[in-house]
């Protein structure tokens, strides 16, 4: 079935972290969320449970799944307990914090900031490798000689003046510049990750910010261009730029020889892989349950005005399910129409289209129209969502048609065409009338099906309900809130749409009539 | 179809026979009878269980009574009320001895 | 008027009907009689087109509505029909299947149709079911709701296809009599059906259908009385066939004692009639012909009438007669003589079969 498969995704990854998560912010394990007023904007000197490679022999270590560093880590750490694997950034450094593993691979950007929220974190002192940051041009792009250039006319102080605001703790200093030039040579689309905090992510507002995408306006002022940043989730950046969709990609990308061969880059900043471990004199805070839930909610709705990503995430939601839903309801019908007396080539198209579209995983047919079909057209992802999901629903629908009027008596047809009923009138006032009762409950299954389904959307850079509760979660490290949060949200809108259905549906249900509504303008004098 | 069977005590032999004596199973019961004659001068034909006749079961019966030497050596007994009639209209019961029992 | 011209209707694996010809006059009420599978009813299917002929025309009113192009929802809204199985619409109460298709087709208000509708329903006799659902009323019921709703169209023709066949036994005499109400109007009514009063009772004609088209067809009288040709007299009669024909000295005798066999218990024949017939065949065909002829040509047909109970066993052969006294068969003879009677015997001047002898077995 297709319910949200992302949600399924990360509950089947990570069921053991989520109820760590559950556990550590009932009992108040969470620390971060008073350290934004202090001042610390250095970085923070903590020691490290370790300090030598020799004492991770044996030890259990982590990384983001698909992130290919084992050899790496094998090449310094020769023996290694396990390697376990982590969907995103908030589980990985819990797992540290928890003892579940005993250090997580991430590059310098992530854990620097981590470390200096966390006081109970620290960097292991050396380094695996030394690398470099990028921002991806696609191969045919000319203009990457003119924003290397404008790149290393900033001064080096600029830059690093920069990478301290946005590895810091003080979200207060964490704020945008305004494109106040004047923008001459045009605009510029940028796909960029949205929860690689500090580098690349959505804050306040859902708004794109971090130290890439600040480094990026610098550089558009010295060219004078303006930029369009577009959040996304960072497997989507580079199928961005190679597809066309966007000029440039940010977010976090570390240059290695693979991606070199898919796109190029702008060398711009030192990159370093690091592990994060415990710090050596990591003590247990302990809050009260109230005060720990009270934050976490602070966190997740309050702060930045958070509230306002999940309504954004909500409509979009929405617009996709019921024009999905709508548009799907009039094509599955009008194919059914089109099939329904015989006509051949109707049938086949309609029966290889159906085929075609149910044989085929939700996430890959929306990755295959938004990255291959509408390639070069110019329609954003809710509305390529919008086309997929139609699809799919349109083929629901149909078949609902069909076991619908196929439970129908072949009789009633029969009787109405002896009375000299046309074709068509016989189907709309006598035989659809009687398949609705069979359809309508499989129809409800179907919109509420849709409506979770649509929350894979993320995989094509749309910013809806899930997705908003992972930016959110990624900012706050925090995954118990958003993520109940999202479940419970869903699970009120599905219980609207039914409701809203059923009052839009109910006149249709002829078992649901009485005499009244039967006899209307009727005078029964005798 | 047909079953036969004989008993001989001493020159009294009797034939029972059950099921349909019909042009099918006559010759089952002329090749029984040819080889039991020997030393028999009486001859017994039971048709307690004989469901139905016809001519040529009706001819096997007069062939018998042929070899015997006297003319009411052979008898029939228990046959059925539709056997008879059938005894009756062709004259049979008037040269043979057809009992009840 | 209605004329149907060398009608054909071809199935993949079947074809009920290869040629159909008639002309049904307006007030006609026609009853189409015969056995099962003979094509009665795709023959009413074809008269408004819910079976699409194969070839041949259907001219209603001098229109082929067989051509393509034909307004058939004008023919149909002019001849109703009414259906083994009803055929109600069951979303819809008792009433509104009597307004629907006035509104829907006739263009007539809902205070119209309703007042249409009550008027019918009164005719049937179920003013008080106006409100119920089909699947609440009896198989009677609904059926003189389907006739009432077919009445609404105000047609000219009604076609019945086995309206009573679906029915407890004790619900075929309510739907009769609505039925036979209608005959006194002046419609033009064409009736399938199985029961055989009924079908002479009701109608002016009568077609008796088999062998892929209306194989005979007269009067009531004519049909029913005294009908011309046999298997129309063999429907009738409720005759159960059996034919037998021997071709060789040595036949399988066996074989056809055992279809006689058979054909006896199928049709419950007393046991003692079978026997008879069992030695009428064996004397008769065994021991008197078969034994006179080189190369035998014997047809035998035994007919079973359950209406009399009576058993006919007649024997047609070719070559030259046999003498049935001579001395050979003396003994067979009287043997069969005491199974049948009214034996006689007749040699016809045509045919290869020449010499006939039929006799009807006793009880």
């Amino acid at each position: 079935m297709r319910i949200g498969s992302k949600f399924c995704i990360f509950l089947r990854k990570s069921t053991v972290p989520i109820i760590f998560a559950l556990i550590l912010s009932l009992s108040g394990c969470g620390s971060n969320g008073s350290r934004s007023e202090s001042s610390g904007s250095d970085v923070t000197v903590r020691t490290p449970e370790y300090t030598e490679f020799s004492e991770l022999k044996g030890k259990t270590l982590s990384m983001l799944t698909g992130a290919p560093f084992e050899e790496l880590i094998l090449s310094k750490v020769p023996e290694v307990k396990e390697f376990t694997y982590y969907a995103s950034m908030p589980d990985m450094t819990l797992a540290v914090k928890s003892g579940k593993t005993d250090a997580a691979l991430t590059n310098n950007a992530l854990s620097e900031l981590a470390v200096n929220r966390e006081e109970s974190l620290a960097l292991f002192p050396t380094p695996l490798k030394e690398a470099s940051f990028g921002i991806a041009f696609s191969k045919e792009n000319k203009d990457l000689a003119k924003w290397q250039a404008a790149y290393d006319s900033i001064s080096q102080e600029t830059k690093d003046l920069l990478w301290k605001k946005w590895t810091g703790s003080d979200e207060s200093k964490k704020v945008m510049p305004q494109q106040s030039w004047e923008g001459k040579n045009g605009t510029v689309k940028v796909a960029a990750g949205d929860t690689l905090e500090p580098m690349s992510y959505a804050g306040e507002g859902g708004r794109i910010c971090g130290f890439d995408a600040e480094m990026i306006l610098l550089m558009a002022k010295e060219l004078d261009v303006h930029v369009e940043f577009t959040g996304m989730e960072f497997a989507a950046v580079l199928s961005s730029v190679q597809s066309g969709k966007a000029d440039m990609a940010c977010g976090s990308i570390i240059i290695t020889d693979e991606r070199r061969q898919a796109v190029n880059f702008v060398e711009y900043y030192p990159a370093a892989f690091v592990l994060i471990v415990r710090a050596a004199d990591a003590e247990v805070s302990s809050k009260d349950f109230l005060t720990s839930v009270g934050e976490s909610f602070e966190k997740t709705f309050i702060r930045e005005e958070r509230w306002k990503l999940f309504i954004s995430g909500i409509e979009t939601t929405l617009i996709i399910t019921v024009l999905s839903a709508l548009f799907g309801t009039i094509l599955g019908f009008g194919a059914f129409m089109a099939c329904r007396n015989g006509n051949r080539a109707a049938n086949v198209i309609t029966r290889f289209a159906v085929w075609l579209v149910q044989g085929t995983p939700m996430m890959v047919l929306l990755m295959i129209l938004y990255y291959i079909i509408f390639d070069k057209v110019d329609i954003d992802g809710v509305g390529v969502a919008i086309v997929g999901f139609t699809l799919v629903f349109g083929a629901g629908v149909y078949g609902m048609f069909k076991v619908g009027v196929g439970a129908v008596d072949k009789g009633q047809l029969e009787g109405a065409l002896a009375l000299g009923y046309g074709n068509g009138k016989a189907f709309l006032n006598i035989i659809l009338p009687q398949a609705i009762p069979h359809i309508l409950p499989l129809y409800q299954g179907e919109l509420t099906a849709l409506l979770k389904s649509t929350a894979i959307v993320g995989y094509i850079a749309v910013q809806d309900l899930t997705r908003m509760g992972d930016l959110i979660r990624a900012r706050t490290y925090d995954a118990f809130f958003p993520l109940i949060a999202v479940a419970a949200i869903y699970f009120i809108l599905a219980a609207v749409l039914i409701a809203l259905f059923k009052r839009l549906t109910f006149k249709f249900d002829y078992t649901k009539r009485n005499r009244e509504t039967i006899m209307k303008g009727i005078s029964m004098h005798d | 179809m047909l079953q036969i069977s004989k008993e001989l005590i001493g020159d009294h032999l009797t034939v029972s026979i059950a099921g349909r004596l019909d042009i099918n199973t006559v010759p089952e019961l002329e090749s029984q009878l040819d080889s039991s004659f020997d030393g028999v001068s009486k001859l017994t034909f039971d048709f307690s269980d004989l469901e139905y006749i016809s001519s040529a079961g009706l001819r096997i019966i007069l062939s018998a009574r042929k070899k015997m030497k006297s003319d009411n050596a052979v008898v029939i007994k228990g046959a059925s009320k539709e056997v008879r009639d059938i005894f009756e209209v062709t004259g049979f019961s008037s040269i043979l001895d057809v009992g009840l029992l | 008027m209605i004329e149907i011209v060398s009608l054909r209707k071809e199935y993949d694996n079947i074809t009920p009907l290869t040629d159909v010809n008639a002309v049904i006059n307006d007030g006609d009420i026609i009853s189409v009689i015969g056995p099962s599978g003979m094509g009665k009813s795709t023959f009413l299917r074809c008269i408004n087109m819910l079976e699409k002929p194969t070839s041949g025309k259907i001219i209603v009113n001098g229109q082929d509505i067989t051509a393509p192009g034909c307004n058939l929802q004008k023919i149909r809204q002019k001849m109703g029909m009414v259906f083994q199985s009803f055929n109600l619409f069951s979303h819809m109460t008792v009433i509104e299947n009597i307004m629907a298709p006035q509104t829907d087709l006739l263009r007539r208000t809902r205070q119209e149709a309703y007042d249409e509708a009550v008027r019918l329903l009164k005719l049937v006799g179920l003013s008080e079911k106006a409100f119920s659902y089909p699947d609440e009323m009896s198989g009677g019921q609904k059926q003189r709701v389907a006739i009432a709703r077919c009445l609404a169209m105000d047609p000219d023709t009604i076609l019945f296809d086995e309206p009573t066949s679906a029915l407890d036994p004790t619900m075929v005499g309510e739907v009769q009599a609505v039925i036979s109400e209608l005959a006194g109007t002046g419609k033009t009514m064409i009736i399938v059906t199985h029961e055989m009063g009924f079908a002479r009772a009701i109608a002016n004609r009568v077609f008796y259908m088999d062998e892929g088209g209306i194989y005979e067809e007269g009067t009531p009288e004519e049909i029913f009385e005294s009908p011309r040709k046999e298997k129309t007299r063999q429907f009738i009669r409720g005759l159960k066939v059996l034919e037998l024909t021997v071709r060789e000295q040595r036949f399988d005798f066996l074989g056809m004692q055992t279809e006689i066999e058979s054909y006896c218990r199928k049709n419950l024949i007393p046991y003692r009639m079978s026997r008879h017939l069992h030695l009428a065949f064996e004397e008769l065909v065994q021991q008197i012909l078969v034994p006179g002829m080189d190369r035998p040509d014997i047809f035998c047909s035994i007919e079973y009438s359950e209406k009399d109970e009576k058993v006919l066993f007649s024997v047609s052969y070719g070559g030259d007669e046999i003498d049935m006294s001579g001395e050979d068969s003396s003994l067979a003879l009287s043997v069969l003589k005491s199974a049948v009677t009214d034996l006689g015997h007749e040699v016809s001047a045509e045919g290869a079969r020449k010499n006939h002898v039929s006799m009807t077995i006793l009880p």
